[in-house]
């Protein structure tokens, strides 16, 4: 019997919980844009746990196994790169005009 | 297996590449090439989505691959974005952004559209939430688009952050959705929640609340629309234009599709006028309801204290996001005929009110509603043309916006729910008094020194097309609104009933 085989879901489940109140937290504490970044990568990493975790859990119907949430897990992966991407070009622009990036800072627009 | 679902999308793909090796081809020498490359991508696009044979009721429906399934709802979405991208990327050549936009703005509005087309089909979670991030990331760089525009890139950079963030919640959510429905479709999700695998378990509310975290921000629904007004007031006016309409109708077919697959078995029925508050279909149904009185109210009485012009149709558009919540949370065939029919009107005010707006910024280099001074007398068809979407969008008769609210408020007093359709009319009340503001200031505010407003034919042109509807519609609703009703006949189909 393999480890996994021997473990239920709950642990699993507790740490993409606990995965995804790290980055909430660093989300809504940290003012740096590249680490609300991060922050977003954990919550999206924490909601992979998940899927990956449910798929692996599954009361298997016949002999097909079931993969749609690894599917998921692996797209989601690509998104999160292209997030990322797109997020950090957007970042660097507002860098170049002044040289920080602190959320707080980003004040023209308001009202 | 038949693919033809998948047309539309094809050509827009198709579409992309074509503009991106012209782009590279031609360097930048030939605007309009790229331009009229993706117009007829768009367009058809739209076409051919008409014409595709789509599943009916009497047929059941069928979806390509358990994915994707072709009704006449995704038919109207697909023309809907389509007609949204062609406008948007028209009112861009004649706005105040780029005289000429590059290869790279095409390729975004069309990647967007494609988002939505796929978005408007998926009956899985898995395209669901694809689809919705290809509009998303294509969004966040339309809207910094000027890279030279400090306020456009802080707007950027506000949209990316706060749209990661909902989107992370939503994923999250989904993954315990996916849990639940033990699958990644929704009828799975329908299958389940017939089974009672989720009453009384609260881990589904906060799946619920998550999920619809993540349409909320989508739609501008309060309390995650406060990106909307700062993201509207960087972008360019013609992608401002672009988000608020077919960013926003891409989340409500999705939320449609959703909340459709949880109310499968739950049959619509009338309830006691009088005791009802709040509309009993599960928590999703709860949620959508309090959003909506929130948006509506929040959304009207924020509009209230804005000087610009971009601004205030940001809450406006956010307000009417709350009365479109209303009709999800009636969730009936006569609500959904509402919806598309109010969808429709909401398509050509606001296209044409950012279009105007663009139109001015152009001309007088800010976008104050001051700056709309003397106005009235020197440019008197912009300024009727402006004067007839602002009533319009509050609903006067006998404008296309009346008739759209006409319907909105029947459906939800035909289902009983009197207080959330009081609300909603009070909050109308309130709007006539900001977009009236604007008039005064139009028309009976006069300015020395204002210059007329230099108008193309082409920028004329434009506005008639998107402002005669709103009066013609206005006038002869009834073809219009039996169309609606037809397509809501579908209503089983979008619930996923096969």
């Amino acid at each position: 019997m393999t480890l996994v085989a021997a473990l239920s879901i709950q642990p699993f489940l507790y740490l993409s919980a606990a995965l995804f109140c790290a980055g909430l937290i660093a989300v809504l504490s940290r003012r740096n844009a590249v680490a609300i970044l991060i922050g977003i990568e954990l919550m999206l990493n924490a909601a992979n746990i998940n899927l990956v975790a449910f798929d692996r859990f599954r009361v298997q119907v016949g002999d097909a196994p079931v993969i749609d949430g690894q599917l998921f897990a692996l797209l989601v992966l690509a998104i999160a790169a292209a997030e990322a991407a797109v997020a950090l070009a957007l970042i660097l622009n507002v860098f170049d005009t002044r040289d920080r990036i602190d959320v707080d800072e980003l004040d023209l627009l308001k009202g | 297996m038949d693919w033809s679902p998948l047309i539309p999308a094809v050509e827009l793909t198709i579409g992309i590449l074509a503009v991106i090796v012209l782009d590279l081809l031609a360097r930048g020498r030939h605007p309009w090439l790229t331009t009229s490359v993706a117009l007829l991508a768009l367009a058809g696009a739209a076409v051919s989505a008409c014409v595709q044979p789509t599943s009916g009721l009497d047929g059941g429906a069928e979806t390509l691959l358990g994915v994707l399934q072709l009704d006449r709802f995704s038919v109207v979405f697909t023309v809907f974005c389509c007609v949204t991208g062609f406008v948007t990327i028209l009112a861009t050549v004649r706005g105040e952004a780029f005289p000429t936009p590059g290869g790279e703005f095409l390729v975004l509005v069309l990647s967007a559209v494609l988002g939505m087309n796929v978005l408007a089909m998926s009956v899985d979670l898995v395209a669901l939430y694809l689809a919705f991030e290809t509009v998303s990331i294509a969004g966040y760089v339309l809207v910094a688009m000027r890279r030279a525009d400090p306020r456009g890139n802080e707007a950027g950079v506000k949209y990316v952050l706060f749209g990661g963030v909902s989107s992370a919640v939503m994923l999250y959510g989904l993954s315990l959705v996916v849990g639940f429905a033990g699958g990644t479709s929704l009828e799975a999700l329908s299958r389940a929640i017939e089974a009672g695998h989720v009453t009384g378990q609260p881990l589904w509310t906060v799946a619920c609340v998550m999920v619809f975290a993540g349409f909320a921000f989508k739609i501008s629904a309060v309390p995650f629309h406060f990106w909307a007004p700062d993201v509207y007031a960087g972008a360019p006016a013609s992608v401002a234009g672009f988000l608020a309409v077919a960013s926003k109708a891409a989340g409500f077919v999705a939320l449609i599709r959703v909340v459709g697959a949880t109310r499968m078995g739950v049959v619509p029925e009338a309830s006691d006028p009088l005791t009802t508050f709040l509309p009993d279909g599960g928590v999703l149904i709860s949620l959508i309801a309090v959003a909506a009185i929130l948006t509506m109210t929040v959304g009207n009485l924020a509009a209230l204290r804005q000087r610009e012009l971009k601004r205030l149709l940001a809450w406006s558009s956010i307000a009417h996001a709350g009365y479109l919540l209303l009709l999800l949370a009636v969730w009936s065939e006569g609500a959904l005929a509402a919806l598309l029919f109010y969808l429709v009107a909401y398509l050509f005010m606001n296209l044409a009110a950012f279009l105007i707006a663009g139109i001015v910024i152009r001309e007088r280099g800010t976008g104050d509603i001051e700056a709309l001074r003397g106005m009235g007398r020197r440019n008197v068809g912009l300024s009727l043309a402006l004067a007839v979407l602002l009533f319009s969008l509050t609903g006067l008769p006998p404008f296309f916006g009346f008739a759209a609210k006409l319907q909105l408020f029947y459906a939800v007093f035909e289902r009983g729910f009197v207080w959330l359709g009081v609300i909603g009319l009070l909050n109308g009340v309130v709007s006539l008094y900001y977009y009236a503001r604007v008039l005064g200031v139009l028309w009976f505010q006069e300015a020395e020194d204002a210059p007329v407003l230099r108008l193309s034919r082409a920028d004329a042109l434009l506005c008639a097309v998107l402002v005669v509807p709103v009066l013609g519609l206005g006038l002869f609703w009834w073809g219009a609104w039996d169309w609606a009703r037809d397509v809501a006949r579908d209503l089983p189909l979008v619930m996923g009933v096969r």
